[in-house]
């Protein structure tokens, strides 16, 4: 007898062998609504039916078929890290509430005016510091406890923290703003800027800044650093000396580096521009002549050969960009700081685009050079379907 | 013309749609966005409706909304501005559709004439028709149930079918000797070779009539269009492993139901089961798939005018 297996390949070759010839046209054909209605799924549940009996057997329509499909944009698979395709918006405030846990639990504030009992070995060590330098040298204590905590360093943070601990808070601080610099607000407590350093892992892993302290102006410096009199000069640090920042950050260099390494294809690229990352670029496909990069410090380079060479797109000036989608060939989507938006139709020059406020703008998902969906730093979730003249908020 | 509806209701007949629900999907819409009148969109919702339940009548009013808040309304707000002649409208659609237009056309058509197939719609998207001093606008077959994006690459592709097939039709047969010239039919080798072909066609049209529509639709794609297995992956909502996996399974299936078939209705034995097999494997005897999957002879009849 013989193997079925043999006979299925003589099936498939009876059917390769087999040509179309085409079948006349006839009323009952599918017109072109109702192909791209039942391409759409928007067809009832008979009428579907309908259309794909005759689709079935009509090599007429069978025909327009293919070359309905064969016009579709190519969805391609963005190569976005795994934890930007988890849910965001559990992660995050799941994140801060476990880093306001640690911090809680670390730090233990007096009340003011009550003597600080020396119970601990922070407090211990805090006794040679000069009184002036008390607060910084407690937020390296306090960094430090929370280190314990974490997993070994990498061999680019195996500086000693104690042995310069006011540099370490200023570089994390520092590194931190240049993360979100929106989170560097005035007036803000060391433990405020702990409870960044604490969610600053996630942050970068989420690529989303901090949000905002209400009230203060996104682009202002962190007012721990203009404020604290006892922190120490930088200099006498060497350059690397941001031990939990550097860990951190070596972790974000690294999703830098996997987005860089594989082409972000496709539609969907949200990046932190930071200092210290490599530039990250995206492209319609990867066979794409024309592809982008944003280089940490928010510019943004076009190339037209395939990332052969390199040419600054001009933005306008003091525009910094965080993130950039370009969904087809020639349209390309980019976001930033105080509510930037800017969409190019061309491929080459950029147009801005309206948006309803001046928030930092972290991601951008576009699906053609029409609809677009922007995410601000805050988590809040625009979308826009007439190429950016109106926006409507996501409830 | 028939680029997208069968039936073209007159504006503002009928009134299928409530004013109340059709001023609320007004505002969805944003139609004031173009100044388009809310007459016009409301003529526009019915034709919708009566395209989609053409033949039946919507069964209740709950029915009716369900199947109109299902619509694409910004863009069926849009089509009908631009039916309407609205400039702001037309020039949106120009700048927003344009580019990916010719995109889908220089998809469709490799040899370069995509451009050309794309410019070739705007004139009956804009209306130049006229009939009874009323343009007729190709956006007034666009019933919202798509993105006003795909029903436009739905359009050139049956513009694209449409004229592959006219041009056929004019091009002149080759000569014998030609190249191009079409072989004859293979001449089985005797009489049993010739009864087994016979039989295998007879049992493969039935099977192929036995499999599901989709499965037909896959094989058809897979064999006839030449079609990837992610494209029809993408066309059928499912991964391209899953395209590969249910093809398979359609083989098998007729594998099975051919030799039934030849077991059963031609009372062959297992000996000449595998004779049929292996002769139609040297030679499928001018087996035509499209004949099998479809239902008459082919090209013999001139196609009408569907765009």
């Amino acid at each position: 007898m013989t193997d079925p297996v043999d006979r299925d390949g003589q099936v498939e070759r009876l059917l390769r062998q087999s040509l179309p010839a085409g079948r006349p046209a006839s009323s009952s054909c599918v017109d072109a609504e109702q192909l791209a209605a039942w391409s759409a799924g928007s067809l009832r549940r008979e009428d579907a039916a309908m259309v794909e009996r005759h689709l079935a057997d009509c090599t007429d329509c069978q025909a327009m078929l293919a070359a309905f499909v064969e016009s579709e944009p190519v969805p391609t698979v963005a190569t976005v890290p795994f934890w930007q395709r988890w849910s965001l918006r559990w992660l995050v405030p799941v994140a801060a509430a476990g880093a306001a846990v640690l911090v809680w639990t670390f730090v233990s504030r007096p009340p003011a005016g009550v003597p600080e009992p020396s119970t601990t070995m922070a407090r211990a060590e805090q006794e040679p510091v000069p009184q002036t330098a008390a607060p910084a040298i407690e937020s390296s204590t306090r960094s430090e406890a929370m280190e314990a905590t974490r997993p070994p360093m990498s061999p680019r943070a195996a500086v000693p923290s104690a042995a310069a601990p006011a540099p370490v808070f200023q570089a994390r601080s520092s590194e931190l703003a240049a993360i979100a610099p929106a989170a560097g607000a005035a007036g803000a407590s060391r433990d405020t800027a702990m409870e960044r350093q604490a969610a600053a892992p996630f942050e970068t892993a989420t690529a989303r800044p901090t949000p905002p302290v209400p009230g203060v102006a996104a682009a202002e410096p962190s007012a721990s650093l203009k404020t604290e009199p006892t922190v120490a000069p930088a200099p006498a640090a060497p350059p690397a000396p941001a031990v939990a920042a550097d860990r951190r950050f070596s972790m974000a260099a690294g999703s830098a580096n996997v987005m860089m390494d594989a082409l972000a294809v496709g539609s969907i690229v949200s990046t932190h521009a930071r200092s210290g990352a490599v530039p990250v670029q995206f492209a319609f496909s990867d066979q794409a002549d024309v592809r982008w990069r944003i280089q940490p410090q928010g510019r943004v380079d076009r190339s037209g050969d395939r990332g052969q060479t390199w040419t600054p797109v001009d933005l306008g000036p003091a525009t910094t960009i965080t993130a950039g989608s370009a969904p087809v060939a020639d349209v390309c989507w980019l976001v930033g700081r105080d509510g930037v938006v800017l969409r190019s139709t061309t491929g080459v020059s950029f147009e801005r685009r309206p948006f309803p406020g001046v928030m930092a703008l972290t991601i951008v998902e576009a699906l053609d050079a029409a609809r677009a969906t922007v995410t601000t730093a805050e988590g809040t979730v625009f979308t826009t379907a007439d190429g950016g003249a109106t926006w409507t908020q996501r409830p | 013309m028939d680029d997208g509806g069968r039936e073209e209701v007159a504006d503002g007949r009928g009134g299928l749609v409530p004013p109340a629900l059709a001023a609320r999907l007004y505002g969805r819409a944003r139609g004031a966005r173009w100044a388009l009148p809310p007459d016009a969109f409301t003529a526009a919702l019915d034709r919708s409706v009566r395209h989609a339940f053409a033949g039946s009548a919507p069964s209740s009013a709950a029915a009716v909304e369900r199947y109109v808040e299902s619509l694409h309304l910004e863009d069926l707000a849009l089509a009908s501005a631009c039916a309407a002649g609205i400039d702001a409208a037309w020039e949106h659609f120009i700048q927003e559709h344009r580019p990916a237009l010719y995109r889908a056309a220089a998809a469709i058509d490799r040899a370069g004439g995509g451009r050309e197939l794309a410019d070739s719609i705007y004139a009956d998207l804009f209306g130049l028709r006229e009939r009874e001093g009323e343009r007729q606008s190709l956006f007034r077959y666009f019933h919202g149930r798509s993105s006003l994006g795909s029903w436009a690459r739905a359009v050139l592709a049956q513009r694209h079918i449409d004229r592959v097939r006219a041009a056929r039709r004019l091009d002149p047969l080759p000569e014998d000797d030609a190249p191009g010239a079409l072989p004859a039919p293979a001449s089985t080798a005797g009489v049993g070779a010739s009864a087994y072909h016979v039989a295998m066609h007879a049992a493969l049209a039935a099977a192929l009539a036995a499999l599901a529509p989709l499965d037909r639709l896959r094989l058809a794609c897979y064999y006839a269009q030449n079609m990837k297995l992610a494209a029809i992956g993408r066309m059928l909502g499912e991964h391209e492993a899953s395209a590969s996996r249910h093809l398979a399974r359609a083989r098998r299936d007729i594998r099975a139901s051919i030799e039934a078939h030849l077991r059963t209705v031609a009372g062959y034995d297992e000996a000449a089961v595998t004779e049929c097999f292996r002769t139609v494997a040297g030679d499928s005897g001018g087996l035509d798939l499209g004949v099998m999957l479809g239902a008459g002879p082919a090209g013999k009849n001139p196609v009408p005018d569907r765009s």
